[in-house]
């Protein structure tokens, strides 16, 4: 910790710089996405929170190994959870229960289905969470993570383009793409179908 | 509750752990933009191939051999560099998306500026008659290249059918006759006495033409119409070319 410093008053980009000429400085910059990235990893992958702080750890070194990749001109907090993003999924990929073991909160789910799906409040009233995230977590990863980058991180099209390292026109296929299934699986819930997997 | 910032940095300094250094990061974008150029260039001269390839084919000569247009146009097109461009079209994609910033844009788009930077190359090469010179020695280096690509030869090689294509040995005048070597080095006496000649530059030895006429025996051809093609030698522009 420095003495007499805000790290508040300094912008991302102007900490990457601090940073580059003194490591303690990068501690104002972790502090920043601590929580932010920890719930991500955790909404992405599932994981207990031990292992969260391990990969949580993992990525802050990774990002300051590469601080120098850092281009200014892109906003730093997408470039953070892309390499956050990256290296859960890697680690995921090692142990594939993490990929059906999302744990978003209630609220998360409210924000997603309240946020642009445009349903009704009485269906809304009726939508049973479990169900909805059991109905999350059969979805393949690419529509999983943009559900989650949009309506639960509350990113842009081009900052999600940004984080996946896809151009904005994907982004919002998949986000559609991602929408109706969704949709179309909770009215099938409704009716008493059970999901079993996008084919 | 366990400050992780703080214990990020405890284990960085403990490791010693520090940034990579500028100059490697700007190293591999270099390397991506280059080997972009490079793809882009190979793409063009795979499209120069397959100009050079279609580009002097003669498609009003296909009714001799009993085919459709369809049908030649499917037996006629270079297929090897048809793949060998599709082939470095997708390495300068994935080179191009790799660059800091490539992969904002959509692949249809990255898809068709190549194409059309290869086009352009392509154009250049061929004009240049650089295709040509390749063409030339991947025939003398590479053993079984001729087999692999559909070239004009091939398209003349029907005596049978009133085709045939060569390199002028001897012009006999007062008999009406031309001694030619076909392409398959076999000889061949022509008789030009009611012939047509199609071509800027006048029949002399070493000339490559391509002839329509008729096979009256094993080794002698009844000429009606010759073709001159452009780019054989003395001829302007390109250079030398098959015929």
């Amino acid at each position: 910790m420095i003495k007499n410093f805000d790290g508040n008053q300094k912008t991302d980009a102007q900490l990457v710089t601090l940073t580059l000429k003194n490591q303690e400085y990068y501690y104002y910059l972790m502090k920043r996405y601590e929580s932010a990235l920890m719930n991500y990893i955790q909404r992405l992958s599932g994981m207990n929170r031990m292992d969260i702080q391990d990969v949580l750890q993992e990525v802050f070194i990774l990002t300051y190994q590469n601080l120098n990749d850092y281009n200014k001109n892109f906003k730093f907090s997408s470039w953070i959870y892309r390499i956050a993003r990256n290296y859960t999924i890697s680690v995921m990929r090692k142990n594939p229960k993490y990929f059906q073991n999302i744990s978003w909160d209630e609220h998360d789910l409210e924000q997603l289905i309240k946020s642009d799906f445009n349903l009704e409040d009485s269906l809304i009233q009726k939508i049973d969470y479990e169900n909805l995230l059991a109905i999350i977590n059969l979805l393949p990863l690419k529509y999983k993570e943009v559900l989650l980058l949009k309506f639960v991180e509350g990113k842009d099209y081009q900052e999600i383009g940004d984080i996946l390292r896809k151009p904005i026109g994907t982004v919002g296929t998949l986000i559609n793409r991602a929408r109706k299934i969704l949709l179309k699986e909770i009215e099938k819930n409704r009716a008493g179908e059970k999901y079993d997997g996008h084919k | 509750m366990m400050d992780i910032s703080k214990e990020t940095l405890q284990k960085m300094k403990r490791e010693s752990i520090s940034p990579k250094p500028r100059w490697y990061f700007l190293t591999k974008n270099y390397f991506f933009w280059l080997m972009f150029a490079l793809t882009t260039i190979l793409g063009g001269f795979a499209f120069g191939m397959i100009m050079f390839f279609t580009g002097d084919l003669d498609w009003d000569i296909y009714h001799y051999l009993g085919i459709s247009l369809s049908r030649a146009i499917l037996m006629s097109l270079p297929y090897l560099w048809i793949a060998f461009m599709l082939f470095f079209l997708f390495i300068t994609y994935y080179n191009f998306i790799h660059t800091r910033t490539g992969y904002r844009y959509q692949f249809i788009l990255v898809f068709f500026i190549s194409l059309l930077l290869s086009a352009l190359l392509g154009l250049g090469f061929y004009q240049y008659g650089w295709t040509e010179t390749v063409d030339r020695q991947l025939r003398t280096r590479i053993p079984g290249y001729g087999q692999l690509v559909h070239s004009k030869e091939k398209q003349w090689m029907h005596p049978e059918r009133g085709l045939l294509a060569g390199t002028i040995e001897v012009i006999i005048i007062e008999n009406n006759l031309l001694l030619l070597k076909d392409t398959f080095d076999k000889e061949w006496k022509i008789d030009i006495s009611q012939v047509r000649v199609k071509g800027m530059l006048p029949l002399t030895r070493n000339l490559r033409i391509r002839i329509l006429g008729q096979q009256i025996s094993k080794d002698t051809f009844k000429a009606t119409e010759i073709r001159i093609p452009r780019g054989s030698p003395q001829s302007k522009g390109r250079k030398a070319a098959q015929p």
